[in-house]
């Protein structure tokens, strides 16, 4: 009998906490900054244009296609936003001599490391975003026309601007 | 000895007085809320968190999420009840929000929390009043009492119906809206995602 009123009056004690609990609540926020880090452009390999086939005289290496693509990868914040430019047109100057050539160039990008599904970044600005890892990916190929050029080594630069968002 | 038990009297009604005297310097405290069943919401509005845009790049300075871009959340509940909000929130973004960068200057950023809320009614910033918080390098606090719909500088009215079983909260109910923004001072710290909680309580005083 005692233990009967005992719980009663611990019940009846309990019952103001439960009206309290209804009348409480509470919500977490979270707070975050992105800091970037610097963009680190590391080259894989170059563009190979060496006793490649010819059609005419307009040679071209395919940049999602081609395995003559140069490769590069860009290491900088994981799963940052960036965007990326890329001088389309540039000259390439004879090391044995006169004259130049201009070299048309096409790249592809994927964030993973797979040419086949990458994709051509024919407009001249892209936001992109870097994988889990930091690392985006970039297949350079292009088109040189050597109707009239002077027989000779030509090289010249090819330039990518990375800028995080 | 009847005039010791005399002297004792007064000295007692002495005492009394002196007593209530300071009893009436205090104004009426008087809970309402907590003894109703009353009940009360806190959602987030919008699905973002507070969020420091970038890019943001190491040591470069001061960023700052104004008022009109800050975390709004909403209060639902008995308009003419008021409510304690207590706020609080470490007093820096941890990289990763990971605690053991708490005194590791290169991978924490000092956070200064800023607040307000409205309670007219309506989700409007032009009519927000500021919260005061404390921000220290280590917490950031702060709190507010305020009715969830402003008298408007009326006194306040009587005492409200105790709810019985007849009691439909929804025809009372209204919402304020409390604002979360604040800036950050980005110094010399390493590249990643710097992470913090702001914990907000609201209950019925």
């Amino acid at each position: 009998m005692i233990y009967k009123k005992l719980s009663g009056l611990f019940i009846a004690a309990l019952l103001p906490m439960l009206a309290l609990a209804q009348s409480q609540q509470n919500v977490s926020i979270t707070v975050s900054a992105t800091v970037a880090g610097t963009v680190e452009m590391i080259t894989i390999n170059t563009v190979d244009f060496e006793n490649i086939e010819q059609e005419g005289s307009v040679i071209r290496v395919d940049p999602v296609f081609g395995e003559r693509s140069g490769k590069m990868v860009a290491r900088g914040t994981p799963q940052a936003e960036f965007r990326v430019d890329y001088i389309r047109e540039r000259e390439l100057a004879n090391l044995d001599g006169d004259g130049f050539i201009f070299f048309s160039y096409e790249v592809a990008g994927n964030s993973i490391d797979d040419q086949q599904t990458a994709e051509l970044l024919d407009q001249d600005i892209r936001d992109l975003q870097f994988n889990d890892e930091g690392e985006f990916y970039f297949w350079i190929g292009g088109t040189v026309d050597l109707s009239d050029v002077d027989p000779g080594s030509y090289q010249g630069e090819f330039t990518i601007e990375i800028e995080y968002i | 000895m009847k005039l010791f038990f005399k002297h004792i009297k007064t000295t007692f009604f002495a005492l009394l007085v002196s007593g209530m005297s300071v009893n009436i310097a205090y104004s009426q405290d008087i809970e309402f809320g907590q003894y109703g069943t009353y009940t009360i919401e806190l959602d987030n509005i919008g699905l973002e968190d507070l969020v420091f845009d970038g890019p943001i790049n190491s040591n470069s300075g001061i960023h700052q999420v104004e008022l009109i871009d800050s975390k709004v959340l909403a209060i639902i509940g008995v308009k003419y009840l008021d409510v304690d909000v207590d706020i609080s929130a470490e007093g820096k973004l941890l990289l990763d929000g990971n605690t053991a960068y708490m005194n590791d200057n290169e991978r924490s950023i000092p956070f200064t929390l800023q607040a307000a809320y409205a309670n007219n009614g309506e989700n409007n910033i032009s009519s927000a009043k500021p919260i005061g918080i404390a921000n220290t390098p280590t917490l950031s606090s702060g709190s507010a009492r305020f009715p969830i719909l402003s008298r408007r500088q009326r006194p306040p009215g009587p005492p409200p119906t105790p709810p019985t079983g007849d009691f439909d909260q929804s025809l009372v109910n209204e919402t304020a809206y409390l604002y979360f923004y604040g800036q950050i001072d980005v110094g010399n710290v390493v590249a990643g995602q710097y992470r913090g909680t702001i914990t907000v309580t609201v209950e019925y005083r």
